[in-house]
């Protein structure tokens, strides 16, 4: 069964995306961007996966929602450290 | 199945704690606090929903469940707002630095530079106009030419710079002034400042002091006013030409009159007739040495079909003022000496017939012929 807070939020994600292309040459300048919006795209899939997950297939488009969660999570994790640790060139 | 959805949720949970610490621990590096403060939000609405789904796979009850729908819902919002708010600072400081780098030029150019309003009223100024004036920059601000100069150059500014907005073009302008006794000699360059519908709101003006440069151009001129004075008075043909395009660099009044205003033109078209290339009897290559380098002078005479007068000639390459070698030619008219030479070789031939003449009717010997 479909949610209709999940094809919002689905529907704001897809929002968002846009805004990264249209964006996409700026947002380099973010430190290791490319870990970031692959972190936010991956959260993006998992919440594909979750309005999917009502109409077929639901264990395993669960499990991969759940995974990409996991995933996105740890890209936030490894940008973070990223930026932090390394001290990178960029946002002040 | 559940397992592994358990697993993923406390990875999940546990990344996103962990995030959340290094955020915390590293609080005062690199980000802004706006960023920051952001993906703070941004990482409490995810650890939410993820302890909310351990919990939930726990099977602990649903404490966190009627929040859930609403963080799913601001989750991808603070995504975006935190991309937005990245933006928005990176744009503000490249405007700052922008700043920052018109400023540093502006403050230290050489040049003086002011802008002023529609009204000739100061607007800024960089500290090297400002120390001209004694002030510093920002009391200028308000001010007007009167303030600082006498009224006959503020009111000569002030048409200038409504002459400048009037027209709306930059006008390049070099003018002297006398201050203090002193001659002051500057090159202005004015340009009206206009807005994004190119309506003009003001003027800008960059201008540096060639007092130095004027003193040495007088300098040069009057050095070649005695040059030129010289070769005008001399009664001889005096001409200077490029040794490689022949073309004529300079002359003086004597050769003008005869050969018109020649200043520029190729000597071969302008001294022979009906030449083709350079002339066959050109000294050009006997007046430097293999090196290019000059030698001595060339002495030699010629008759001139386009004047129609016998010259004594004396060539010689020089440096000329840009450093290249150039052919000095100096060419008198001896135009009356060689008819004078013609008449006395004529007189000599008819004496000579007569003593003949006479000799042979007295039938003298001819012994005394000789």
């Amino acid at each position: 069964m479909i949610q209709e807070n999940e094809i919002v939020s689905l529907l704001l994600c897809m929002g968002v995306l846009y805004f990264i292309l249209v964006n996409r040459s700026q947002l380099k300048r973010l430190p290791s961007s490319n870990i970031f919006v692959s972190g936010f795209l991956i959260y993006m899939l998992g919440r594909i996966f979750t309005v999917l997950e009502g109409l077929f297939l639901g264990d395993i488009l669960n499990l991969l929602e759940h995974a990409c969660y996991a995933i996105s999570s740890v890209l936030l994790l490894i940008w973070l450290w990223n930026v932090f640790k390394k001290n990178e060139r960029g946002v002040k | 199945m559940i397992n592994l959805v358990t697993f993923f949720d406390i990875v999940n949970f546990l990344a996103l704690l962990s995030a959340l610490i290094v955020l915390l621990v590293f609080w005062k590096r690199t980000l802004n606090t706006d960023l920051k403060f952001v993906l703070f939000v941004l990482l409490i609405l995810l650890i939410f929903h993820s302890s909310s789904n351990v919990l939930q796979w726990s099977g602990i009850t649903l404490v966190l469940d009627p929040f859930e729908d609403y963080t799913e819902l601001m989750e991808p919002l603070w995504w975006g707002f935190f991309l937005y708010v990245f933006l928005r600072d990176t744009a503000t400081r490249d405007v700052y630095e922008n700043k920052n780098k018109y400023k540093t030029l502006f403050e230290n150019l050489p040049q003086k530079i002011f802008q002023k309003d529609v009204n000739s009223v100061f607007v800024s100024c960089n500290e090297n106009y400002a120390k001209d004036l004694n002030i510093k920059s920002d009391e200028i601000i308000g001010k007007t030419d009167f303030h600082f100069y006498s009224k006959d150059i503020a009111e000569k500014y002030r048409a200038d710079d409504k002459r400048i907005m009037e027209s709306g073009r930059t006008e390049d302008i070099e003018e002297m002034y006398i201050i203090d006794g002193n001659e002051i000699w500057v090159n202005s360059v004015k340009t009206p400042i206009k807005d994004e519908d190119g309506k003009v709101i003001g003027i800008q003006g960059i201008f540096w002091d060639i007092t130095e440069r004027k003193k040495v151009e007088k300098a040069f001129h009057k050095s070649y006013e005695i040059f030129s004075t010289i070769m005008d008075s001399l009664d001889a043909i005096v001409y200077v030409a490029d040794m490689e395009t022949y073309e004529i660099l300079f002359v003086n009044n004597y050769t003008r009159d005869i050969f018109g205003d020649v200043l520029g033109k190729t000597c071969w078209k302008t001294f022979s007739v009906d030449q083709s290339g350079p002339c066959d009897f050109c000294t050009n290559y006997k007046l430097v040495d293999t090196n290019g380098e000059p030698v001595d002078i060339c002495s030699w005479e010629h008759y001139n079909d386009n004047a129609k007068h016998w010259y004594s000639i004396r060539d010689r390459a020089i440096r000329w003022i840009d450093g290249r070698i150039v052919r000095l030619e100096i060419a008198f008219d001896i135009t009356k000496q060689k008819e004078d030479e013609l008449e006395r070789t004529r007189l000599l031939r008819i004496t000579c017939l007569s003593v003949v003449l006479v000799t042979r009717q007295k039938n003298l010997p001819k012994k005394h012929l000789s």
